[in-house]
């Protein structure tokens, strides 16, 4: 072997070395995160839950502003925070769709209630006799979900901010005997007459219609803070946990499959140099598994579709150059030259024609939906390490087989189809 | 390659094929449209999974029932996805609508589970259309001027018209198939995009690199062009379409119309790079020389 070819392999295992710690250590994060359930970040469709789309709208103070949004934002991702949900996703759009906040909440089953916890303003109220005595987002201290110390029934305990606490036991003292009713939003949450005094700013809110669930619902909004504008609901998705695992299985088997049926094909059309295209293709899936890691990014359903289709295109390049060698030895070159001939005058076909398709994902990843950017992004990650893995990777295996000085030599290169001069 | 093909003299009755398969395409798309999900139309959709058989029929009769009368359900559109499961949709539902209904299911078929439940606002559709029509543009508009760039300017026309044949057959196809599409088959669409110009690339990139090398007949040169890349179409469509394939039989029922659109578009998009994209620029090149021909016969005043 000479000096080139021993340099190319070292650099060969060089990658394969990397992609192999690259997968092994951010999997195990992954794995790590989601409880073992999965070493990639899985979309709702895959792994089931609840996804909402909320639009921010016009705040009753002012115009709306990018700096709304953001505090909406926050806001939900607080309350989220509360309710205790896995590696939740709480981000707000680009572009256009700038009002618009994208809420995925993985294994989460009830609608009802996620909509509840992320769309509800949370402005907590005061109303004595009907008329409003305090109000607004900044009134309470604490809020906790738990059972009233009178009833034992659930119960949301609060306390009131000290300057609020003050002004509420001036009303409580002033009022003793009177009606006094809190209110969350526009709806009468808890209410009764003023027995005595309360000093402290302490009170509970339970009664109704409220159990434990919705308990936890009011104490992570009102701990999640007040949105600063009213909100509403686009679009909403929910897939049941156990639907997800289904499509993740099919999918996985589907692409099996697929990677096999692939491998198989190469393999008896192009005999060796197909092996050593299955071997540069099996490395393309573990870069782009460790791209795809390191990315952080979320798998969904178009993404794994995305990636099965890569593969089917990954291999055009490979496909391009074997049919390109094959002439080349047809012509009646040696085997060395016909593979680096083969190489270089493929190049500018295989440049044009992804840089073409790039030009379709990029375009696709910026006007997008959130689904169609994962399958966009995959594509993408695809095409360029494809072209990486099929030229630089292949080219090297290719020289190190044909090697004259190594055994492997001549007695492969029949495969390419061309006659032996 | 042995044997050679000579796709030239029948350029003509490739592209007539073609166009009478576009007309058609347009006409389906004209008459009956695309069959739109939820996505485009906004609503609800519910995946459902019942403990025992179950007729769509019977579903409509609770959805009929006076109690729902208020939440206008109509028909309501059934379609059956796999064993005892169902998708269902209708217009759009409220959370507590949305449980209304299940529990109008639950009252009439015992246990029925909710897999899933999808709902749209209007609004979003209508954007996702936009959007998509905006994004096929800005993509065919970039590729035009990258290859006109890299190649010549009629290279990048007829590669566009490839392009636009093939949208157009696989959005044809699903007028005529009825098969529901919903924003994956927008991707589907750029996909068949990107694919179809990458396929037509590889030709003209051949005809590209034979027109510098030799000096031979316009006609023969494109068809030698052809022949020499045609093993590398076929393989590199074979590849693809056996990864697609599989994914549309053992894949998710809930991405059909993604691959399916993938199918046909990658399909078309094999068979114009062949016949439809190097016939337009072999036309139009020698139309062009024809004219130039005939300026120059003219005497100069």
């Amino acid at each position: 072997m000479n000096r080139r070819t021993v340099r190319g392999l070292v650099f060969v295992a060089l990658v394969v070395a990397a992609t192999a710690t690259t997968v092994h250590f951010e999997g195990r994060e992954r794995l790590a995160e989601t409880g073992g359930r999965s070493p990639l970040r899985l979309g709702m469709d895959l792994q089931g839950g609840v996804m909402l789309v909320m639009e921010v709208q016009e705040p009753a103070t002012g115009p709306l502003t990018p700096q709304v949004v953001e505090d909406a934002r926050l806001a939900m991702e607080r309350r989220i925070d509360q309710l205790g949900i896995v590696e939740p996703v709480v981000e707000s759009l680009k572009g256009d769709n700038w009002r618009r906040i994208i809420v995925s909440l993985p294994g989460v089953t009830d609608l009802e209630s996620a909509l509840n916890v992320v769309g509800r303003q949370g402005s907590l109220s005061f109303k004595l006799n009907g008329v409003t005595v305090l109000s607004g987002g900044d009134l309470l201290a604490e809020a906790n979900a738990g059972f009233s110390s009178r009833t034992r029934e659930p119960a949301v305990h609060i306390v009131l901010k000290p300057a609020h606490a003050r002004e509420f036991a001036r009303i409580t003292r002033e009022h003793v005997g009177e009606m006094i009713e809190i209110y969350l939003d526009d709806e009468p949450v808890v209410g009764g007459v003023i027995q005595t005094e309360i000093p402290d700013g302490r009170g509970e809110i339970s009664g109704g219609d409220i159990d434990l669930k919705k308990a936890a619902e009011i104490s992570a909004i009102l701990r999640g803070g007040v949105l600063p504008a009213p909100v509403e609901h686009k679009e909403t998705r929910f897939v049941d946990p156990t639907l997800g695992a289904e499509i993740s299985r099919k999918s996985l088997i589907a692409g099996v499959i697929g990677i096999a049926a692939v491998f198989a094909y190469m393999v008896a059309f192009y005999r060796m140099p197909g092996v050593l295209a299955c071997l540069a293709l099996s490395l393309y899936i573990g870069i782009v598994a460790a791209v795809f890691m390191s990315l952080g990014a979320t798998l969904s359903l178009a993404g794994i579709a995305g990636f099965i289709l890569s593969i089917g295109m990954a291999v055009d390049a490979n496909i391009i150059i074997f049919e390109r060698i094959k002439e080349e030895l047809r012509s009646g070159k040696r085997v060395r030259s016909a593979v680096e001939a083969g190489f270089t005058r493929a190049w500018s076909a295989i440049l044009d024609g992804n840089a073409t398709t790039l030009i379709a994902a990029a375009i696709l990843f910026y006007f997008g939906s959130t689904r169609v950017q994962g399958f966009a992004l995959t594509l993408s990650i695809g095409i360029l390490t494809s072209m990486f893995t099929a030229i630089v990777i292949t080219r090297i295996l290719l020289r190190a087989v044909t090697d004259p000085r190594t055994s492997l030599g001549p007695r492969f290169f029949g495969a390419l189809g061309g006659e032996r001069k | 390659m042995i044997t050679q093909f000579r796709f030239m003299s029948r350029s003509r009755l490739f592209l007539t094929i073609s166009g009478v398969a576009i007309v058609v395409s347009i006409a389906a798309l004209l008459i009956g449209g695309l069959n739109l999900g939820i996505d485009f139309t906004s609503g609800t959709l519910f995946w459902l999974k019942f403990e025992r058989d179950v007729m769509p029929d019977e579903i409509r009769q609770v959805l009929a029932d006076p109690v729902l009368a208020d939440l206008k359900l109509g028909k309501g559109m059934i379609q059956r996805i796999g064993e005892q499961q169902f998708t269902l949709r209708v217009p759009s539902l409220q959370p507590d609508q949305q449980d209304r209904v299940m529990d109008a299911l639950r009252a009439a078929f015992g246990r029925v589970s909710s897999r899933g439940v999808d709902q749209v606002d209007p609004r979003i559709g209508s954007e996702l259309t936009r959007n998509a029509l905006v994004s096929v543009i800005i993509a065919s508009v970039g590729i035009l001027i990258y290859i006109a760039l890299r190649f010549e300017f009629r290279f990048g026309v007829a590669g566009l018209l490839a392009l636009v044949h093939d949208v157009l057959i696989t959005l044809g196809f699903f007028a005529l198939t009825r098969v529901e599409v919903n924003s994956a088959f927008v991707a589907a669409l750029l996909t068949v995009v990107g694919y179809s110009i990458n396929d037509t690339i590889i030709v003209f990139d051949r005809i590209r690199e034979n027109l510098r090398v030799r000096k031979e007949d316009l006609g023969s040169l494109v068809d030698r062009s052809i022949n020499e890349t045609l093993l590398r179409s076929i393989n590199t469509s074979g590849t693809t379409l056996i990864a697609v394939i599989a994914l549309l039989i053992f894949g998710a029922p809930t991405i059909r119309d993604f691959t399916l659109a993938l199918l046909v578009g990658i399909a078309s998009g094999t068979y114009s790079s062949i016949f439809i994209a190097s016939p337009i620029w072999y036309e139009w090149k020698i139309w062009d020389r024809k004219r130039e021909r005939a300026a120059a016969m003219v005497p100069k005043k």
